[in-house]
């Protein structure tokens, strides 16, 4: 009983080390001045401030196009190849699977020098567009994942009965495997909006100046100095990347609930 | 209505499943195709269905060629295994998905599903999702969203399997009702042989992708024509004779006299039921010793053991309670209870 | 009747972006890393492999153990404090396991950046720490807690603490407690019982655990940069330095490609000691 104790306690105290450091972040960017030691009382004016910033706010628009274009597409592309890698046996099938997960271990850096490279022999200046090309390139895989994570559930019984009952393939892929697949996609968009705007190292180098993310913008606020504004800033992404993480939460329990029901 | 001819179909690795298989189901009927996993029978099914193309051979429906032609053009409807029913969609909407796809009007769609709803007893139920339904609900929906389309044939795929064993019987009861009722073409896979010569008006008993006999219910019961159709039909004791001098045999309980003429050397088998027992030696009775009463409801199921250790499975009507374990009696053999299978 | 175009509806523009995207790119790296370069910082068609020999340089050779040892002491530390954690959730309620699971996931989907930043807030001379420490009068001025090695180890212990427990708990949780029991009855005390079954049975998790933190903390890059401070600690800022800064894009190829075997040889032993565990692709 003991041990049990002491393990408690020091599960407590992990957790602390886990949430104050945010926490505090959080409540710091709520402040009268800029000391992040002492709370001097509470004030929005970091978010006044935030609000004025005219390369912010650009920076943050940047980021919420760039995260919609690049998980709509990254969804997209990921979607079919889960599928069809689902549904069909070929050649080099094997090489295939091993090309989805290299953007999964290799190093963000060296992703990230990659796409440098490839855009300067393209002769592609950097801008939003390479950024969002990257963007697609990290976020796929992912994508493809979860789909494929709900492809393994899915009943292809389903598609017979559906043309057993008259449904051309493009409508048994409208009507029915899109339908039951909707909340996997959902998810898997939703995780690849999280993943584009938690990204700064392979932003960091294809951004350039003119498509600079808000991770980026942060990035070099934080080089620069601590400012409470970044605080202000950090939390509202917080509030952000949380929101999108519990939507993607809620999405994945409907699907769940609903296939163990249906066992 | 339907018939099929030679049939065949191998898997990829080339290995076959079905060898010319011909069959002819007439408008009305009820045909069972009988058969254990792995016989091929729901790929003929999904032929039937034109979920799958044979390799060789031709799909008729009413005189014409479908044998290509793919699932969603055909006038064949399926209940599926575990019904598939879309777990996106409600009750309602998954029996009309079907009219929804050749575009009927809305308000005809929603009389109809209103029609089949009352048909299955499923009144009440229509905003439901599957997940929320029974076994049997379920199965139900199935059969409603493929009744739906008028089909001219109706193509069930063990229909019952999922079902818990009273639902089952009294399921069976309702299907075969309703076939009757409206005239229906069925054509059902079962590997469940009970239920195909319960239901059907025909059987066709389906072994390694061949036929391997067909007739009706009670043919298939009282007159097998191969060891395997006798072994998976019902229970069966197996004898075999060995021609001693003209129609005197040598079989596992002693010697036999038959009085047709028959090959030297063959297997007859003979059904639970039809041996009998008496306490006195009679002419073609053999001596036993009664083990294993089992009492099942109306029948009471005994194993009769000879001096050599054979042993016979019998079955009497529960009744006769007289028998008691370790009882000596004599099995009497009739010749018009064997069956010769060759 | 499947049409073959629909499958290649399906299968090419995936495979064609990976192939683009991901395949070139990555071998871009592997044919700069053998270029040359003029003074302005011009990539040249003209090969060598003078890169791969200043490798061997102790001046190079410096980052890269630094890297490795960095790495290993994360992961080490990671393990030390994550397998307490991790034996803690996986022995108490079902129910409360999955909110405790939670609890170590949720930051994990925050952004990286702003967990990074905090630590800069708490750690610099005007922060909450040294603050505290001054008011205790432990200390008569503020210390420099930042820019340091031990900073960048705080950082990154705390990036990847998640990645430990996760696969950790997976193990533990598979963790019969009849069988503690059991060797305890038989007498065994609480270290041999850690040692001989909760070690042992718990292997799968600490080399998923291991490899999650390791390979990812090499190649971590505004981490060091930020906490660090020194931005050629470690060879993910090296690398970054030799595009941005230095301009010499053909060592920093060659050093990415160092870094891409490095992680490529340390999947593939994974993988090969555990066959079916697929830990490291299961990231999120």
């Amino acid at each position: 009983m003991k041990r049990r104790y002491s393990l408690l306690v020091y599960a407590l105290i992990l957790y602390l080390f886990l949430y104050l450091p945010i926490m505090l972040v959080v409540i710091f960017s709520f402040n009268e001045t800029n000391s992040q030691s002492s709370f001097e009382g509470f004030s929005f004016k970091w978010y006044e401030a935030l609000f004025e910033n005219e390369r912010v706010l650009s920076a943050a628009r940047n980021s919420l196009v760039v995260a919609t274009l690049s998980a709509i597409l990254a969804t997209f592309l990921g979607t079919l190849l889960a599928f069809g890698m689902w549904r069909y046996h070929f050649r080099g099938k094997g090489i295939l699977e091993a090309f989805l997960h290299i953007p999964l271990v290799l190093p963000e850096v060296v992703m990230g020098i990659s796409f440098l490279l490839f855009f300067s022999l393209l002769g592609l200046r950097l801008s939003l567009l390479t950024v969002i090309l990257s963007h697609v390139t990290f976020a796929l895989p992912y994508a493809a994942l979860v789909v494929r994570s709900q492809l393994e559930q899915y009943d292809t019984t389903l598609e017979d009965a559906a043309r057993d009952l008259g449904a051309s393939p493009l409508e048994v892929l409208g009507k029915v495997t899109l339908p039951i697949l909707m909340p996997g996609i959902a998810a898997a968009v939703l995780l690849s909006v999280i993943l584009s705007l938690d990204d700064v190292v392979i932003s960091f180098f294809v951004s350039g100046v003119r498509g600079m993310t808000l991770p980026v913008k942060i990035f070099s606020m934080v080089r620069a100095g601590v400012k409470p504004d970044i605080n202000a800033l950090s939390t509202l992404m917080l509030i952000g990347t949380f929101l999108l993480a519990l939507g993607a939460k809620k999405l994945f329990e409907h699907f769940e609930s609903r296939r163990t029901l249906v066992k | 209505m339907l018939e099929l001819c030679t049939i065949s179909k191998a898997f990829l690795k080339g290995q076959p499943v079905l060898k010319d298989i011909s069959l002819k189901v007439e408008k009305g009927e009820f045909l069972a195709v009988l058969g254990p996993s792995g016989c091929g029978k729901t790929t003929l099914l999904r032929i039937i269905a034109g979920l799958e193309y044979p390799d060789k051979g031709d799909v008729y429906i009413n005189g014409q060629a479908m044998t290509h032609l793919p699932a969603e053009k055909r006038p064949v409807n399926t209940v599926f295994q575990n019904y598939a029913l879309f777990p996106h969609l409600t009750v309602e909407e998954n029996i009309a998905f079907g009219l929804k796809i050749r575009k009927i009007e809305k308000a005809q769609i929603r009389q109809k599903v209103k029609e089949m709803l009352s048909l299955v007893h499923l009144e009440g139920l229509g905003k439901r999702y599957p997940h929320e339904l029974s076994g049997g609900q379920k199965q139900r929906v199935a059969l409603a969203r493929a009744l739906i389309n008028e089909p001219q044939l109706l193509l069930l795929d063990e229909p019952m399997a999922a079902l818990d064993e009273s639902l089952r019987k009294k399921m069976q009861v309702e299907l075969k009702k309703l076939q009757r009722e409206l005239e229906l073409t069925f054509v059902m896979v079962t590997h469940d042989q009970e239920e195909a010569l319960a239901m059907a008006d025909r059987v066709l008993l389906l072994y390694n992708g061949q036929i391997e006999q067909e007739g009706k219910p009670h043919e298939l019961y009282y007159t097998p024509k191969s060891r395997f159709a006798a072994e998976f039909i019902g229970q069966n004791n197996f004898f075999h004779f060995s021609q001693l001098a003209g129609q005197e045999y040598q079989f596992e309980l002693g010697r036999f006299i038959f009085t047709q003429k028959l090959p030297p050397s063959f297997t007859a088998a003979i059904r639970p039921e039809k041996v009998h027992l008496s306490t006195t030696s009679v002419e073609k009775s053999y001596p036993v010793e009664i083990r294993n009463i089992i009492f099942r409801g109306a029948n009471i199921f005994f194993t009769a053991v000879t001096h050599d250790g054979f042993e016979i499975l019998g079955e009497l009507p529960a009744e006769n309670i007289q028998l008691e374990e370790g009882q000596e009696v004599y099995i009497h053999i009739r010749e018009a209870d064997l069956v010769i299978i060759a | 009747m499947r049409q073959s175009w629909f499958k290649y509806f399906l299968l090419m523009p995936g495979t064609l972006w990976l192939g683009l995207f991901v395949a070139f790119p990555t071998l871009l790296v592997f044919l700069t890393s053998f270029l040359s370069r003029n003074t302005y910082g011009r990539l040249l068609w003209e090969f060598q492999i003078d890169t791969y020999l200043r490798l061997f340089q102790w001046e190079e050779w410096i980052v890269i153990l630094r890297s490795l040892k960095l790495s290993l002491e994360v992961t080490v530390v990671c393990l030390i404090t994550g397998f307490p954690l991790a034996y803690y959730i996986s022995r108490v309620k079902k129910s409360i396991q999955l909110f405790l699971l939670l609890l170590v996931v949720i930051p994990f989907l925050t952004s990286s950046l702003v967990r990074t930043y905090a630590w800069i807030t708490l750690l610099q001379k005007e922060g909450l720490i040294n603050r505290l420490l001054l008011s205790l009068g432990w200390i008569e001025e503020p210390l420099e807690l930042l820019y340091n090695e031990a900073a960048v180890l705080l950082g990154m212990t705390y990036m990847f603490l998640p990645f430990m427990v996760l696969p950790l708990y997976a193990a533990l949780e598979k963790l019969d407690t009849s069988l503690l029991d059991a060797a305890r009855d038989l007498g065994a005390g609480a270290i041999t019982v850690f040692l001989k079954i909760i070690l042992p049975m718990s292997r799968q998790g600490i080399l998923a655990g291991s490899l999650l933190v390791f390979v990812p903390s090499l190649g971590y890059f505004f981490i060091p940069d930020l906490l660090g401070g020194n931005r050629t600690l470690l060879m993910s800022n090296y690398i970054a330095t030799r595009f941005s800064q230095a301009r010499d894009w053909p060592f920093g190829a060659t050093l990415s490609v160092l870094l891409i075997l490095l992680t490529l040889a340390l999947v593939y032993l994974f993988q090969k000691k555990n066959p079916k565990d697929n830990a490291h692709e299961k990231k999120v």
